[in-house]
């Protein structure tokens, strides 16, 4: 018997923002790495747009865990605000019209005794603009709540990456795998 | 972070392998985790017991995390802490899944772990010995 959960994105919600200006995006300074805890703002056109990447308990296959969900949705300009005390976010500006989007989305399969558990889960939403890429990036370790942020060219060459944390997690005589897929939005 | 005062007043930024003397000294640690994996199918799932969990787990997380960029979440849910070489280190006294304190180590972005996994530290309560 096969138990699926599917966290991906909901593709509806960016078909919308084909066309639109990405005005900036705002999230905390970056400290040593380029990737920043908990939640990124996304402006595009007169819209707001929260990456939400936030542990909770769920069911994270055979058991109840701490895991890191992702989430996207629409707020108030107002309502993006560090996870942390005392800190100050930064905004970046962008200025360019999105022509496509490209959801990568990882299939995690793994067989534990008599039972195939398949998780669908959303890795990044890569931003293609007129001159550049920016990629939002769900960390891969699973109970993490980091996002990394990626600004390039062809920024969906660094996809598949291989899912290390996953694949290397379960005790000896589990077999797991991941299959990437690549959902074009233009 | 980004305030230049280092955890435990160190006069620079440590990185994971410094800290790591301290803690391998008093927690149990074989290929590159903490403690032991409980009943979890998942390695990377782990407990340390304690008579005193919540006092072990500040212990633990103090010693991995001594000289490094440290915030605060809010409501008093937990701490976040940068190492040099990239280790992210979080800490909540209470987890979401079965209340015990637990500290998370991400080495992802870490250059140089000192052989360190990926992997979250349940602190439970030492079982009763007869």
């Amino acid at each position: 018997m096969t138990k699926v959960q599917d966290f991906k994105l909901n593709e509806s919600y960016f078909k919308t923002l084909i066309g639109k200006c990405f005005k900036k995006y705002r999230c905390d300074p970056f400290e040593y790495t380029n990737s920043v805890t908990g939640i990124v703002g996304i402006y595009i056109d007169d819209k707001t747009f929260e990456i939400r990447n936030e542990q909770k308990s769920i069911k994270y296959f055979d058991s109840i865990d701490d895991i890191a969900v992702w989430t996207f949705k629409e707020v108030n300009a107002n309502d993006i605000h560090s996870f942390f005390e005392n800190t100050t976010q930064i905004d970046t500006p962008v200025n360019e019209i999105v022509k496509k989007i490209t959801l990568v989305n990882e299939l995690q399969k793994v067989k534990i005794s008599n039972e195939i558990y398949e998780m669908w889960v959303t890795r990044a939403i890569i931003f293609h603009l007129e001159t550049k890429d920016i990629y939002f990036e769900k960390d891969n370790t699973a109970f993490s709540e980091e996002i990394e942020i990626k600004r390039g060219h062809k920024l969906i060459d660094e996809f598949p990456k291989k899912n290390d944390f996953f694949l290397n997690q379960w005790v000896n005589g589990i077999s797991s795998s991941v299959e990437t897929e690549f959902v074009s939005l233009d | 972070m980004g305030t230049g005062i280092y955890k435990g007043g160190t006069a620079y930024h440590h990185s994971i392998t410094e800290n790591l003397p301290s803690l391998t000294s008093t927690y149990s640690f074989s290929n590159g985790y903490f403690g032991t994996r409980g009943d979890s199918t998942k390695e990377r799932t782990r407990h340390i017991e304690s008579k005193n969990p919540i006092s072990t787990s500040t212990d633990f997380y103090n010693k991995l995390t001594h000289g490094a960029i440290e915030k605060n979440l809010p409501n008093g849910k937990g701490t976040v802490a940068k190492l040099a070489d990239g280790t992210i280190v979080s800490y909540r006294k209470i987890s979401s899944s079965d209340g015990t304190p637990a500290v998370d180590i991400n080495i992802k972005q870490s250059k140089e772990s000192g052989g360190v996994k990926q992997q979250k530290i349940h602190f439970v309560k030492e079982k009763d010995k007869k």
